[in-house]
């Protein structure tokens, strides 16, 4: 009798260690990690200004059993479609998404009140101060380092500062470019332009009211315009502009923009989903890697500036 | 006591045959024997087969006098890489001690040197010089050979010398300008286009102006330079004041030609190697000059480096090496002058 | 301190491994030995397929490495074709003076179709740095100095080589739509033939660098780790995060791998332990580098360690109640077998209690002691009942004995009565004798009846009476019902003797010696009471102890000698009891069983048995 008891007890002691140790083996043994999904959510019409971004999200997701995704909220759907898009990412099984916000401050507050909010952070737009998880660039530093390349350079007095009604962050820019400037002896106008009409129209005046020898575009728009009508502008006229697509790379390339504020957004990229995977803060990883380039015609093909400018993969 | 040094005699038993011996079997080797593999590109090039000959007679020698029993080995891969490769494969199968390779492409000597590399043994690139990159990738390669920017500069210095002294002899035209064939050698061969380069550019900065009527890749050889020079010659039957050849056997291929097609002043033919035929041109005066390179020196060389790696492992140490891989042999001027003393 | 207690602990250690039991010492050795061995075993096989499982890793990356280096290196060599074929066939001997430069631009067209996927563009410049001929695109970018570029720079340094530059954006020709080529420049030194006059001059092949990310792009996406492709000076050409390592967010050990021969490295590079693989592209001195981090070669080994884990403690965990179990089954017939004996050792020789079970060898060895103890258990029965025998015998043999003394007085006073021819007394006296003396001997019978016992004891007053000349009174009343109950004989006279010699004999009253024999409780009493002046208590004390053998008078045979025969033949409930008050006399209680004298003889023939 006592020795069935002694049999009984073994027999489920062993049974306990079993099922522990199979509970372990399932838990620790996992041969593939779970992949992550990140989504990139940008305020755009389409994707085409978002390569590098796009490059440097992936280029950080390589071999990390991380998959990007990025998809582009139309303009037109305002703050509330870019919440539903972003909703959408979330219970399509994203595990983080990245914002890059056309109405930021808007779409900031109705993320807040969501559950998800935690695993939102703002990519490329809101306030360079904000505590909250959010990553851009240095708008104020970009203009003010812009307005210094152009008290350098010496070419231009009058300045034309121009923009479109595209970018609410420009105004950062803006701020930058002023403050620098109004330490120089630079004279500048600001015409920030709300519809195209009006923004042919500043192009124009850039002829035709002869006063000014230089202007910084302030967004993609602008240049765009005054290089469509570059057959208008005077030779001595220099063309300064904030861009970060390919095409401005071009204009600089081809003489048209005498300097270019670059931003790099493929480091964004690459920053927001190396803090996804790796916990570490935006700040930290981001630490000594600048975020724009101020890039002129002679710096353009530098070992430094080719590789930030002209994407690898094409 | 016992039952426990039993137990633990047991351990270690199983223990040893887990981890398993893997020391290779210590190969001793017979000092007193070597093997020595030579791999030739062609055996239609006379010089080449100069340097081997002479490679031959000096291990031999070398092997008498230190009492080293040397078996050499020598092998034609016919201007193919992939048989070569396959050449310098088979020696080192077979255990050579060191491999002598006067390599065909000398673009392409990655599957050599890799070989090489993961046997460990020595290779000794010679007349045929592979890259520096290629040389770097392994501590047991070595180049000897004669730097081709020296050959060109003798080669001009040759027919500046001589143009000092009888320009209007040769200026059969008389415009002051010299009209010259270049007969190179292999295309690619760091030899051909140095010396071509060197030697015209000497001629040039001597001050004389040069005028090419043709340049032809003849391969190192004599019926091939009689071939190009004499298609040459019919389209300028008596403008050419000059040939130079990138070596002695293009330049008698030149001479035969010029022979043959019976022109009327024999213009100045200048060679490199130093062949004795072409020298005993040079004293006929067919052949205005050679920049000697020193097929014997050359295999002197390689003898001893080969019998200093085979047998201690490191080159000798009378040898100075270059970046200790490089040994250049000089060359040595040979014109009208003092070519009695090359004449064997 | 430290040494001390350690000493002690060992000595404890020591003292309690002397105490072990079979049970412990089995179970104990059988699972170190087996726990040892599976852990050496565990051990050796985890270690074993760790290093093959990493060995074939490696194995695959030099593998994959291989065949990377295998395409790069045709592709370059088909780009060194591609230079060679246009400097040795179109541009040797092309007069650039006289022949048309179309001739030179239609051959390179051709060139470019054909290897179209690979290049960019193929371009002939002069040593003073013009645009000779180029395809696909002839129109070269204002304002950019070719002798300023990099390749321009290189090319002159050893003319009979070819020059692969680092991967650069080109900066030639005119771009369209906004298009920029990354290329890698294989450049080389050519003659150019103007009219009989050689210049020097460059042939440009620009190599399509997305033909090497390709290569690489396709071995990184699949596989653990990561491929990457640098200069001999370890400037990288290629590498996946290329664009993020120049930034400065991600880092390489690319300078350092520039050192390595080929071959297979554990490196560890920014706190991060990997597995490099390296090998060199011939001519260029490129040399390919494969990176494991070693933290993806161990998620796959988690699992074999968790489940070598696994096993290892099943394993243990049996082991541990297999031989607690086996050690139990052959151990515990041994504890029971050695817990039975405990009693004996306390002195009871219980042979129904010895433990028989277990193995043979077990209870075999209980059979024996069970039979030992049996046999021993007789011998000692034996020895016992042999003692008593010789007691008996000895104690009767001395109660038998007659004082010769009494002898002596009693034919001295019959000698008398006859010279006194007094007869009648004479022969009672004789009578009296000849009846003690039939009495005594009764056929050898130790039992006899109270009857007989009585009229031994009044034969025995009645020659005392004579000797005293009836200086004393006796009276004799026993009760008939138990006169034909046994006792032993010879214990009523020697009290009565000590009565005489000790009590009334010396008297000098009339001393009076009362002998009653009567049941009480089922049991006989016999009482022998005098009138003497009693016994002192410490004399009292010791009359009933051996060897106080009564001195002077008497018969010799002591009080302890008749105690010790009623106790010999009955229980120790019976025996003599002897209680004395000075100056009044002495009363001496014989206590026995009643029994009649077949009840006796039916009763030591069942105690026999």
């Amino acid at each position: 009798m006592r020795k069935n008891k002694l049999l009984i007890g073994f027999f489920l002691a062993l049974l306990g260690l079993i099922i522990v140790e199979y509970y372990i083996y399932t838990n620790y043994s996992k041969l593939t990690r779970e992949t992550i999904k990140i989504s990139f959510v940008v305020s755009d019409d389409n994707l085409d200004r978002w390569d590098n971004m796009q490059y440097g999200a992936e280029a950080a997701a390589s071999d990390n059993d991380c998959i990007v995704t990025f998809v582009n909220s139309p303009r037109d759907a305002g703050p509330e479609g870019e919440l539903d898009v972003i909703s959408r990412q979330f219970s399509e099984g994203a595990d983080y998404v990245a914002v890059a916000s056309g109405y930021y401050g808007k779409v900031r507050e109705l993320v807040k009140a969501k559950s998800f909010a935690s695993s939102v952070i703002f990519v490329k737009t809101g306030n360079v101060k904000s505590d909250y998880n959010n990553l851009m660039v240095d708008e104020y530093s970009l203009g003010r380092d812009l307005a210094q390349h152009i008290i350098d350079a010496k070419e231009s007095y009058n300045l034309l500062l121009l923009g479109g009604s595209e970018s609410a962050n420009a105004n950062l820019a803006i701020d930058g470019l002023k403050d620098a400037l109004d330490k120089s002896d630079i004279e500048y106008e600001l015409a920030l332009s709300k519809d195209s009409a009006e923004l042919v129209n500043n192009v124009y005046q850039l002829r035709y009211a002869l006063r000014y020898d230089g202007v910084v575009a302030l967004d993609s728009a602008t240049i765009d315009m005054i290089a469509s009508k570059k057959d208008y502008l005077l030779d001595a006229i220099s063309v300064y502009a904030i861009d970060n697509r390919q095409e401005s790379v071009y204009y600089l390339d081809s003489s048209l923009v005498d300097a270019l504020a670059y931003e790099d957004d493929y480091s964004l990229g690459y920053i927001t989903v190396e803090h996804f995977l790796d916990g570490k803060s935006l700040t930290r990883i981001a630490k000594g890697v600048p975020l724009y380039y101020i890039v002129d015609k002679e710096s353009m093909y530098s070992e430094q500036m080719e590789k930030v400018l002209f994407p690898f993969v094409k | 006591m016992l039952k426990r040094f039993c137990g633990l005699l047991l351990t270690l038993a199983i223990a040893t045959s887990f981890v398993g011996c893997k020391k290779e079997a210590l190969q001793e080797r017979d000092r007193l024997s070597i093997k020595v593999g030579v791999t030739m590109y062609s055996e239609f090039d006379p010089f080449t087969e100069d340097i081997r000959h002479n490679i031959e007679d000096y291990l031999t020698e070398y092997g008498q006098k230190k009492d080293i029993d040397i078996t050499t080995t020598v092998v034609y891969s016919g201007k193919n890489q992939l048989v070569q490769n396959d050449q310098v494969e088979d020696f080192i199968e077979k255990n050579y001690d060191v491999i002598c390779v006067n390599i065909v492409d000398r673009t392409d000597a990655t599957v050599i040197i890799e070989k090489a590399k993961s046997a460990d043994i020595p290779i000794i690139f010679f007349n045929r010089e592979v890259v520096e990159d290629d040389l770097n990738r392994f501590n047991k390669l070595y180049y000897v050979g004669a730097k081709p920017e020296e050959s060109g500069q003798i080669q001009g210095e040759i027919v500046l010398s001589e143009l000092k002294t009888r320009f209007a002899d040769v200026d059969l035209n008389q415009d002051g300008v010299i009209q010259y064939v270049m007969l190179e050698g292999e295309a690619g061969h760091q030899d051909s286009i140095v010396r071509s380069r060197v030697s015209v550019e000497t001629i040039v900065n001597g001050g004389v102006e040069l005028e090419r009527l043709g340049d032809e890749i003849a391969n190192w050889d004599r019926q091939q330079a009689h071939t190009k020079l004499t298609a040459l010659l019919q389209g300028y039957p008596r403008q050419i004041e000059l040939v130079i050849a990138n070596d002695d056997n293009m330049a008698l291929g030149a001479v035969d030609a010029l022979k043959q097609f019976g022109v009327q002043t024999m213009p100045m033919v200048v060679g490199v190697n130093g062949q004795q035929e072409a020298m005993e041109e040079i004293s006929n005066g067919n052949i205005i000059g050679t920049a000697l390179n020193d097929a014997d020196a050359k295999g002197k060389i390689i003898a001893k480096m080969a019998i200093g790696i085979a047998v201690s492992g490191q080159v000798p140490k009378d040898i100075k090496l270059d970046q200790d891989k490089y040994y250049y042999v000089p060359y040595v001027k040979i014109d009208r002058n003092n070519v009695e003393t090359y004449l064997k | 301190m430290i040494k001390f207690n350690l000493i002690n602990q060992l000595r404890k250690v020591k003292r309690a491994s002397k105490r072990r039991s079979i049970q412990l010492v089995i179970s104990l050795s059988f699972t170190v030995v087996a726990i040892l061995s599976m852990t050496f075993m565990a051990f050796a096989f985890y270690t074993n397929y760790i290093n093959t499982a990493r060995q074939s890793s490696i194995d695959y990356n030099e593998q994959v490495i291989d065949q990377i280096s295998w395409n790069l290196n045709s592709y370059l060599r088909n780009m060194m074709g591609v230079s060679n074929s246009m400097y040795y066939k179109v541009i040797k001997n092309m007069d650039l003076t006289s022949d048309p430069i179309e001739n030179m631009t239609k051959e390179m067209d051709l060139l470019y179709e054909a290897n179209k996927d690979n290049l960019i563009s193929v371009a002939c410049i002069s040593q003073d740095g013009a645009l000779i001929s180029a395809a696909p695109i002839a129109t070269r970018k204002g304002g950019v100095d070719l002798t300023e570029q990099e390749w321009f720079l290189n090319t002159e340094e050893r003319i009979e080589n070819f020059h692969f530059s680092a991967p650069h954006v080109q900066n030639i020709f005119e771009s369209s739509n906004y298009r920029y080529y990354w290329v890698v420049s294989l450049s080389r030194s050519v003659e150019l033939n103007y009219m009989g006059h050689t210049r020097r001059g460059i042939l440009l092949v620009d190599m399509n660098y997305s033909s090497i990310e390709q290569m690489f792009s396709k071995v990184n996406e699949q596989g653990m780790g990561y491929v990457y492709l640098i200069d001999s000076n370890g400037n990288i050409i290629f590498h996946p995060k290329q664009k993020a390592i120049y930034n400065g967010l991600a880092k390489e050990n690319n300078i350092e791998a520039a050192s390595y021969d080929d071959g297979n490295y554990m490196e560890n590079f920014d706190g991060e332990n990997r597995a490099v693989v390296v090998k060199t592209i011939g001519y260029t001195g490129w040399k390919i580098v494969s990176v494991v981090p070693m933290s993806d070669l161990a998620v796959e080994y988690n699992q074999l360690r968790v489940f070598m884990l696994i096993i290892i403690t099943v394993t243990i965990f049996l082991i541990l109640f297999g031989n607690l179990f086996i050690s139990r089954i052959v151990t515990d017939p041994i504890r029971q077998l050695e817990r039975s004996l405990t009693d004996i050792e306390g002195g009871i020789f219980d042979a129904e209690k010895i433990y028989i079970g277990g193995s043979h060898e077990i209870r075999h060895l209980g059979r024996t002691i069970k039979s030992l103890v049996v046999q021993m258990r007789n011998l000692m029965d034996e020895q016992v009942a042999e003692q008593k025998e010789k007691r008996k015998s000895e104690l009767n043999a001395l109660q038998a004995q007659i004082n010769p003394h009494f002898l002596y007085n009693t034919l001295d006073s019959v000698v008398w009565m006859i010279e006194a021819e007094k007869y009648p007394e004479a022969i009672s006296m004789i009578t009296s004798l000849a009846s003690l003396f039939r009495i005594s001997l009764s056929k050898g019978s130790n039992i006899i009846t109270i009857k007989d016992e009585i009229t031994h004891a009044k034969n025995y007053l009645a020659i005392q009476k004579v000797r005293y000349k009836n200086k004393f009174e006796a009276n004799i009343k026993v009760d008939p019902a138990i006169e034909n109950c046994i006792t032993i004989k010879l214990i009523i006279q020697p009290l009565i003797e000590n009565a005489i010699y000790h009590a009334v004999g010396d008297l000098d009253d009339e001393g009076i010696i009362d002998v009653e024999a009567y049941e009480k409780d089922g049991d006989i009493y016999i009482e022998v009471r005098d009138n003497g002046m009693g016994i002192p208590p410490e004399v009292l004390e010791n009359l009933l102890v051996e060897k106080t053998t009564s001195t002077g008078k008497g018969s010799g045979i002591g009080l302890w000698n008749i105690n010790q025969r009623i106790n010999l033949y009955f229980k120790e409930d019976y025996g003599l009891t002897i209680t004395s008050e000075l100056d009044e006399g002495t009363t001496a209680t014989i206590r026995l069983p009643k029994l009649t004298y077949d009840e006796y003889m039916k009763g030591a023939e069942d105690e026999k048995k």
